[in-house]
């Protein structure tokens, strides 16, 4: 998975376009809460998907069925990396 | 004022020494030192451009976009925006200086890091590396807790 920093897009490692990540309330992981091991946004209750661990192939699914699906994306996690 | 993210729970901090002198002079004082190799990622960056005018050859050097080429007349653009990674090691490797006293599974506060994490992000692309971070002692390694921030996280 890669993601371009500034316009905050993010694409497969093969360059295929996933999403642009864009939250109209500006959530932060801090406003993220956990039940039954979930995440879920504490201002509109939407599901929150980890990506940290997923395969390309699962975000494209993801993304296929729910283009509006809220990702969460750690800059540390070792299945990104950063375009230029 | 001391950043509430440094060392919440006050915990034994472990110091780093990157010199081959600093790390032998910790041995002879009795740490154990856990040496490192530096591996550079390339998650940590930040930019530059150069203009330079078109008479005297002076340099102007940009690290923000909002500094925009058409700003500055007659200059040109010699070398476009570049990533780079700005941090400058005096050696490819560190230690950790470990207290020999130190028992395995204790919790400890790393006060400065030699693996690289991203610290922060900019909107810019920029990003810093992250300076400190608690970790447990397992008795050979120091595994590293890394506890994301706000500011290392995007949601959308």
């Amino acid at each position: 998975m890669k993601i371009d920093l500034i316009t905050r897009q993010l694409y497969t490692d093969s360059g295929l376009f996933l999403k642009k990540l864009h939250c109209p309330k500006k959530i932060r992981n801090s406003d993220l809460e956990t039940q039954d091991g979930k995440l879920n946004c504490s201002v509109c209750s939407d599901s929150i998907l980890d990506t940290a661990g997923m395969s390309d192939s699962e975000l494209e699914d993801i993304v296929k069925g729910n283009p509006q699906q809220c990702l969460k994306i750690d800059l540390n996690q070792e299945n990104l990396s950063f375009l230029k | 004022m001391k950043d509430k993210h440094y060392n919440p729970k006050n915990l034994p901090v472990i110091k780093t020494c990157w010199t081959e002198k600093d790390i032998n002079d910790a041995a002879r004082k009795g740490y154990r030192p856990l040496v490192k190799r530096i591996e550079k990622t390339n998650k940590i960056r930040s930019k530059f451009a150069i203009l330079q005018h078109t008479d005297t050859g002076e340099i102007k050097r940009l690290g923000d976009f909002r500094q925009a080429f058409s700003e500055h007349p007659d200059f040109e653009t010699v070398i476009d925006w570049t990533w780079y990674y700005p941090e400058n090691f005096p050696e490819p490797f560190a230690a950790y200086m470990i207290p020999k006293d130190l028992k395995a599974g204790e919790e400890v506060w790393i006060d400065d890091l030699i693996e690289d994490y991203v610290g922060s992000e900019w909107n810019q692309g920029n990003t810093t590396r992250k300076k400190w971070a608690e970790a447990i002692w397992t008795g050979s390694e120091l595994e590293i807790k890394f506890d994301p921030q706000d500011i290392t996280i995007l949601i959308g």
